[in-house]
């Protein structure tokens, strides 16, 4: 774009067009009159030039200014939105739930060390219910000799018998009870033994998962309560950097306006450098019709050529160089103002907690902890069921095993019948019957260790029922409430849950959307920038004014070196009195000298030097001043 | 209510960073191109303040406050000449004229709202 508008200005000058009116043979003999017809065709072609130039860069500017107003706009939008960002993080809503977890981790922390406490005590409770059934394996020992000689006894009975005939025949049935009780309690031990190893291998099986789950809720216990600690000391670490984060919202914000201060103050350079090629141009014209003076004589034209000429170059090199380098100052303020957006915005995503643009945030963390503490604490309360479950059938299995103490014992006492028995018959049979009363003598022993063995085993069943019964009813009373404090702890968890999940979708929402709005404004400033290419062509057609006047000034000076002091302070007088702008007159007192300016500017008006505007300084700045 | 401030200056690149620091401010802007679309526009509207430049086609800042005070409702309305020219002797014209201060351009934002601020109470 730059390049084609510059072609407009790139029409060479016509050096050999001469001045519209003639000059008197004796002027026209000199040779330098010769020459004022090229150096007015190129005064009068650089002339129009930058005349062109003055009329055709405005638009560009008035573009630039015209998406300050949208840029402005939507860096403001976009302050708001990180304000917003902070607000939310910094509002009532988070600090409650902040106050609410922590309030959770000390009851989790309280329930999971009750929990630990129970989980030991049930531990112990079985270990000692395990001793009791082993020593249940001693007193079956017992019962397996008492069948032994049961049987024996029956065999014995059986021999006496069929060797007395007649006179023992009731022993026969006496050997049969005997044989029929030897067969039942061998039964019954079998039924218990059964029972007995049932109930330890159930008792093993809830020991072990028990103590698996006294492992994993201590595992677990740490898990959430470091994760706990963390959150909530991330969330007060967030808390502290969103305190911070205003200010440097502020601080942001303030930059922007500077930065937007500055496009505005350099956007008026347009009209600035406009104003001083104007009187570049005026002070071209002014030449131009000094070389078609025909009554003006040539070396002082001549010389007033050159030394107005030599002064342009000095005034738009100037003009040059303020315009560029507000152009420039414009586009870097601009790309300036887009890069803050954007450090504004990761600052704010950094200041919210989340590390990268995958729209996750520390709210979405705190969320997947909760729900696992939730989850963990679920987990413990279906273990704790499953406990009071199996102590349950422990307590059923036992109660299954003394019922079979109870057969057993009542074996015992018809053994103690039959033994009683025997002794009567034996006793009637007479001297024959000496053998029998042995034998029931005998009979009558193992009654008598039945019962002491069934005593010992109903002994330590009724230890391992009381035991039980007394952890199952403990387990029972205490199986409510756990599930009441698991389910209150639980209901709150998704409480707080619902509120992280509303303010992290809000964050998520607005970061996503200041996202957007940092991108699209990066975007167009980016893309507004990187048009702006007046300053180019600004630069380039004042370089050609300038190396054209230079070439003006490269032939006058050799053929006239200088003009006369009275020729010269008048026309430099003149050209101080078009001058509007403070450094117009610097360029002037800079080329010229000093002394020449402030006696041209002493004979015209005054003018206010930056040192004398200061003193009258009334706070506004040095260029304001209220009357 | 808003305040309006007219504008006035030839050229559309200065008019339009005037209402930008005035409009971002809470003002209302009246634009016009000079001292004759100024006095043409002015009946048409409430204006509080005027910003006028000084070098201007058709009519000049000078001339233009001239025809302001010349209204008697608009006798004692800030005017504020914003021009690149920093001559005393023209300040002192402008002063004479009836112009209430004089900023030299280029303006930065802040200034030109200071002194609106100042001159409107």
């Amino acid at each position: 774009m730059e390049l084609s508008f510059l072609h407009k200005f790139t029409q060479k000058p016509d050096m050999a067009a001469g001045p519209a009116g003639a000059f008197s043979s004796e002027a026209a003999d000199n040779p330098l009159v010769e020459r004022f017809g090229g150096w007015s065709g190129m005064l009068v072609s650089l002339g129009e030039r930058l005349q062109f130039l003055n009329g055709s860069t405005e638009e560009e500017f008035l573009a630039i200014g015209a998406r300050l107003h949208d840029f402005y706009a939507r860096a403001g939008e976009i302050e708001r939105t990180s304000r917003r960002v902070t607000d939310l993080i910094l509002g009532e809503e988070i600090g409650r739930d902040m106050g609410a977890l922590q309030e959770i981790l000390d009851r989790i922390a309280d329930y999971l060390s009750h929990a630990e406490r129970e989980t030991e005590e049930s531990t112990r409770t079985l270990d000692t219910i395990l001793g009791f059934i082993d020593h249940v394996d001693d007193s079956l020992d017992g019962f397996r000799k008492i069948i032994k000689n049961l049987h024996m006894l029956s065999t014995a009975v059986k021999i006496e018998s069929a060797r007395l005939g007649e006179g023992a025949a009731g022993f026969t049935t006496l050997a049969d009870d005997v044989e029929r009780l030897s067969v039942s309690i061998k039964e019954k031990s079998a039924d218990i033994i059964g029972e007995k190893e049932t109930l330890a291998r159930m008792i093993g099986e809830t020991l072990s998962r028990v103590t698996t789950l006294e492992a994993e809720q201590r595992a677990n216990a740490r898990l959430i309560l470091d994760r706990t600690r963390h959150s909530i000391a991330t969330l007060t670490g967030i808390h502290g950097r969103c305190s911070a984060a205003a200010a440097l919202v502020s601080s942001h914000s303030a930059e922007v306006a500077e930065g937007i201060g500055e496009v505005v103050t350099s956007l008026q350079f347009h009209d600035i450098t406009r104003q001083q090629i104007e009187h570049v141009s005026e002070a071209m014209d002014e030449l131009c019709a000094l070389l078609g003076d025909r009554s003006a004589d040539p070396s002082s034209t001549a010389a007033e050529v050159a030394d107005v000429c030599g002064l342009q170059v000095a005034q738009l090199s100037h003009a040059r160089d303020e315009l560029v380098t507000a152009v420039e100052r414009i586009v870097d303020n601009l790309r300036a103002i887009a890069r803050k957006e954007t450090r504004m915005s990761d600052e704010t995503r950094e200041m919210a907690g989340t590390a990268d643009g995958a729209g996750d945030s520390f709210f979405a963390e705190m969320e997947r902890d909760m729900g696992r503490v939730a989850e963990v604490l679920s987990e413990n309360a279906a273990a704790n069921h499953n406990l009071v479950s199996a102590m349950g059938s422990v307590v059923a299995s036992v109660r299954d095993i003394a019922d079979f103490v109870t057969a057993i014992e009542e074996i015992g006492s018809e053994i103690e019948l039959i033994a009683l028995n025997s002794q009567v018959k034996a006793a009637n049979t007479g001297e024959g019957g000496a053998a029998l009363g042995v034998l029931a003598e005998a009979i009558q022993h193992l009654s008598v260790e039945a019962r002491a063995r069934t005593g010992a085993v109903s002994d330590t069943l009724r230890k391992v029922t009381e035991v039980t019964e007394s952890l199952s009813s403990g387990f029972d009373a205490t199986a409510g409430t756990i599930a009441t404090e698991v389910n209150s702890l639980i209901a709150e968890l998704k409480g707080l849950l619902s509120s992280v999940r509303g303010v992290n979708g809000q964050l998520l929402s607005l970061l996503g959307s200041m996202d957007g709005e940092v991108q699209a404004l990066s975007r167009d400033i980016d893309g507004a920038t990187s048009t702006v290419g007046v300053h180019q062509t600004v630069a380039g057609v004042i370089g050609e004014a300038i190396a054209g006047l230079d070439e003006v000034v490269r032939e006058v000076r050799p053929l006239v070196p200088a003009a006369a002091a009275g020729v010269q302070e008048r026309r430099l007088r003149e050209l101080v009195e078009r001058y509007t702008m403070h450094s117009e007159r610097k360029v002037h007192e800079t080329i010229v000298g000093r002394g020449s300016a402030k006696r041209a500017g002493a004979a015209s008006a005054g003018f206010a030097t930056p040192a004398a505007v200061a003193a009258s300084d009334d706070g506004f700045g040095d260029n304001v001043e209220l009357f | 209510m808003a305040k309006t401030i007219m504008t006035v200056d030839d050229s559309a690149s200065v008019r339009q960073m005037v209402s930008f620091t005035l409009k971002q401010n809470g003002y209302d802007v009246v634009e016009a191109v000079d001292g004759k679309d100024a006095l043409a526009k002015l009946p048409g509207h409430k204006v509080d303040m005027v910003i006028t430049d000084l070098n201007m086609p058709n009519l000049d800042g000078i001339g233009l406050i001239k025809g302001v005070r010349a209204n008697p409702a608009y006798r004692f309305t800030p005017i504020v000449m914003l021009t690149t020219e920093s001559q005393d002797s023209k300040k002192a014209e402008g002063k004479a004229a009836g112009a209430t201060g004089w900023i030299v351009k280029p303006f930065k934002p802040e200034q030109l709202v200071a002194v609106v601020k100042k001159v409107l109470g």
